[in-house]
């Protein structure tokens, strides 16, 4: 018990330390806040601009999950009609393997001139960079069914539609949500790269465009500030989708497993 | 597939099986198991039994010959693998169910599966998930499960072999002891010539390279039997026999 809690304690240990340790030698230098804000400066900015900075991060929030939304639903469903045929897989996996390794900041300039709206050349960048973990992981999902389990399928006359809902899906189903969790963070570092690259302003614009914004004034402070919101951001989303798995999967697969057994 | 002789339950006429990388698994061979009979395959790894048994189920086509099963055109066919092959996700019932659900769900289907994990013993264990069952009992729901449909013909590919020898004789009891409840056809494969003799009516002796029939025995002891069969003399004679004929064919072949 008093392990564990030591534990959980450690790390908030060592933060609260590295905090410290700036704050002293930015009060003792006397660091000007335009080259380096001391965390007090962080954490006035956050109180003072607070409301403003959510405002930007609910559009930062929204065009990431719209993408990862999106890269599921075109991801499974790209995995599920590539897993029909080796010739589809064969003749379009290439394609795919084009999303994941170009980066999407070159792509960027030609999608800004082809599309108007400034959300939609957002959510394609994110979508973009989120997609791929998730075609490739439900693909090997899809193909990693039991042998036997196949068999079994076929012995009883099964249909194409009754294997892929009752064999080929749960048992993707824990590959899908690997590739969901690692989607997860590419979707908000996608939104927050693309956003620095499409220079959105004004009302609208995302909490990476502030964050860039409040550097080239030399706002360190304020950048810093959505810096750590956009961290705080990334984790919540990770442990939003880690909770996900473990309540989809808990019943029955390994990784779940919980101390009682094994 | 062509009709077999009267009351033949399954009929081989001059199976063999050659895969595409050239291995000739199955020389030409004919068998006839008859309704209602338990016949054991037994020989050593390679012999072609379990090939046998998977065309024998349609997963894999024959090369040459004919198999011909029971008198209705779409006989139910009942298969028990090796290892248990259960759905991870699924519950005891559900698992059970998986047969009836492919083949479109009836008003009692789930009356049927209480039946059918009544039938293994395994009513108290029905909302749960295969991880939480021992290895015998995962292989008594998929014996429910390839029961539930209520088979013309069971087939069963060596399913015991990877429990412990107590769980395995448990089984072997039980099992025998639905058999002579229900009397489905079964054709059981293993590499014990005890488990086969305990079981069977009938025991196949095969022999490898390629599998062909060496022996086919007749099972002399009357049903019901008992697990204390076992430790009998003449059982211990008669598997002892069996033995060295198997012995005699593959020093043939060395």
């Amino acid at each position: 018990m008093i392990a564990a809690l030591t534990r959980s304690i450690l790390p908030l240990v060592f933060g609260m330390a590295v905090l410290g340790l700036w704050q002293a030698l930015v009060v003792l230098n006397d660091v000007p806040p335009y080259i380096l804000p001391a965390p007090s400066d962080i954490a006035f900015s956050l109180w003072v601009d607070g409301p403003g900075l959510l405002s930007a991060l609910a559009v930062t929030l929204q065009v990431t999950l719209a993408a990862l939304l999106l890269a599921c639903l075109t991801g499974t469903g790209l995995a599920v009609l590539l897993v029909q045929s080796d010739t589809l897989e064969r003749m379009l996996m290439p394609y795919a393997v084009f999303l994941q390794v170009t980066p999407i900041v070159t792509v960027a300039p030609f999608i800004i001139i082809w599309v108007d709206s400034v959300f939609v050349v957002l959510l394609i960048l994110a979508w973009m960079a989120a997609v791929f973990p998730i075609i490739s992981n439900t693909l090997l999902g899809l193909k990693s069914a039991d042998r036997n389990l196949r068999d079994l399928f076929r012995l009883y006359g099964a249909t194409r539609a009754q294997t892929l809902r009752r064999l080929l899906i749960p048992s993707a189903l824990p590959y899908f949500l690997g590739g969901l969790r690692i989607s997860g963070g590419l979707a908000l570092i996608g939104t927050v790269v693309a956003e620095m690259v499409a220079g959105t302003s004004g009302q609208s614009s995302g909490l990476a465009a502030r964050l860039l914004e409040a550097s080239y004034r030399l706002e360190l402070a304020r950048a810093l500030a959505c810096f750590v919101l956009l961290s705080v951001t990334g984790y919540a989303l990770y442990g939003a989708l880690n909770w996900v798995s473990h309540r989809l999967l808990r019943h029955w697969h390994d990784s779940v497993l919980d101390n009682t057994q094994g | 597939m062509t009709n077999p002789s009267p009351s033949a339950a399954i009929e081989f006429s001059g199976v063999s099986k050659t895969f595409s990388n050239g291995t000739h698994a199955v020389a030409p061979v004919s068998l006839n198991i008859a309704q209602g009979e338990f016949v054991s395959l037994v020989g050593p790894s390679g012999c072609g039994k379990s090939t046998l048994l998977r065309l024998a189920a349609g997963l894999s086509a024959a090369t040459t010959g004919t198999i011909a099963i029971g008198s209705k055109p779409q006989p139910e066919i009942g298969f028990v693998f090796q290892e248990p092959t259960l759905m991870p996700w699924a519950t005891v019932t559900e698992n059970v169910l998986l047969p009836v659900e492919l083949k479109g769900r009836t008003a009692d289907s789930r009356t049927r599966a209480a039946d059918a994990i009544e039938l293994v013993g395994l009513t108290e264990f029905a909302s749960a998930y295969p991880r939480e069952l021992s290895g015998g009992m995962k292989m008594r729901v998929s014996i429910a499960r390839a029961l539930i449909m209520q088979p013309d013909l069971l087939l069963l590919d060596e399913p015991f072999a990877a429990l412990d020898e107590f769980t395995r004789a448990k089984l072997n009891e039980d099992l025998l002891a639905l058999w002579e409840d229900q009397r489905w056809t079964a054709v059981f494969v293993t590499h014990s010539i005890r488990e086969a003799a305990y079981l069977s009516d009938r025991i196949v002796v095969m022999s490898p390279r390629p599998g062909r029939i060496i022996a086919d025995v007749s099972v002399p002891f009357p049903h019901p039997r008992r697990l204390a069969l076992r430790d009998d003399h003449a059982f211990t004679d008669f598997c002892a026999g069996i033995a060295t004929t198997l012995g005699e064919a593959l020093m043939d072949i060395a």
